[in-house]
């Protein structure tokens, strides 16, 4: 009797100790990274308290500091979402104002001076500029400014809720547009 | 686009101490919250602000240096952010030497 007493002393003994384990180890890491989700996906706090839990936080703290996390990341991320969208918005109009001046600069002064549009401009438009100066590689300059032009042209066109251009097309773009219209 | 720092609370100015002890060292969310006994709920929208505001910039560990850890998240001070902190910290210091009680900081009111 006494034997299996202890027999389920033990097999008692370590199944606690196996919750015990799975609440202070293995919960709290599936936990945070379910928080993370209220964060947007290319938000750098998801991969940083996902990297603080890992490394970071004390077995004692985790759960202590879950709870703290779990009400910033509802406030905050679902702010920075909401954000985000607002963002996208903005990023549109505002890359295709940029697209504008570097086509005008490009009439105007050459790549060099639609180069030092870009650098002067980091972040918003930049992937659209550079993705144009690769298309240039590979075009002769006239057709490249034309494969901008015809670029720019379908964004302007998709950016349907603008009506009108965001932003001041250069000299004779549209003008240009017209002609083509007019010559198909 | 930068945005200047509308709100400077007192949690602020303790993660501000702490950063300005070593301006140059790199600093963790977590460490900084260990440090000043700001809580990680505060910590981490005030390291936010300071970001957006251009007092700190961020960089990630290289990965693959902590055996296979995923790569924590590192801030350190930038110069603006040590000028503006240490002059707000030395506003904040003036009253309490005049032995004024303030709770909350004086900055940003006429």
């Amino acid at each position: 009797m006494m034997s299996a007493l202890a027999s389920n002393w033990t097999w008692s003994a370590l199944a606690m100790l196996v919750v015990i384990l799975f609440l202070v180890g293995a919960l709290p890491v599936y936990t945070v990274r379910l928080l993370v989700k209220f964060y947007p996906p290319d938000d750098p706090r998801r991969a940083e308290l996902v990297a603080e839990m890992h490394q970071a936080i004390a077995y004692r703290d985790r759960w202590l500091w879950l709870f703290e996390t779990a009400a910033v990341a509802s406030i905050e991320g679902v702010a920075a979402r909401v954000n985000a969208r607002r963002f996208r918005v903005h990023r549109t109009t505002r890359t295709l104002r940029l697209l504008g001046e570097y086509l005008g600069l490009l009439e105007d002064s050459g790549l060099d001076g639609a180069r030092e549009l870009a650098y002067e401009t980091p972040n918003v438009g930049l992937d659209i500029i550079f993705l144009s100066s690769e298309e240039h590689r590979r075009q002769a300059q006239d057709e490249w400014l034309a494969w901008v032009a015809s670029e720019l042209r379908s964004w302007t066109q998709a950016c349907s809720d603008c009506g009108e251009a965001p932003f001041p097309l250069p000299d004779g773009l549209q003008e240009r547009w017209r002609a083509q219209d007019g010559s198909r | 686009m930068l945005r200047p720092m509308e709100r400077v609370s007192t949690s602020l100015l303790k993660v501000g101490t702490a950063l300005l002890a070593s301006p140059h060292s790199v600093h963790w969310g977590y460490e900084l919250s260990r440090s000043t006994g700001v809580r990680a709920g505060t910590m981490y929208p005030i390291l936010g602000r300071m970001l957006d505001s251009g007092w700190l910039h961020d960089g990630w560990e290289e990965p693959g240096s902590n055996g296979g850890r995923p790569p924590r998240r590192y801030y350190r001070l930038t110069e603006v952010g040590i000028a503006e902190l240490t002059s707000l910290l030395a506003a904040r210091s003036v009253p309490r030497s005049n032995g004024v009680k303030s709770a909350r900081p004086q900055v940003g009111r006429a």
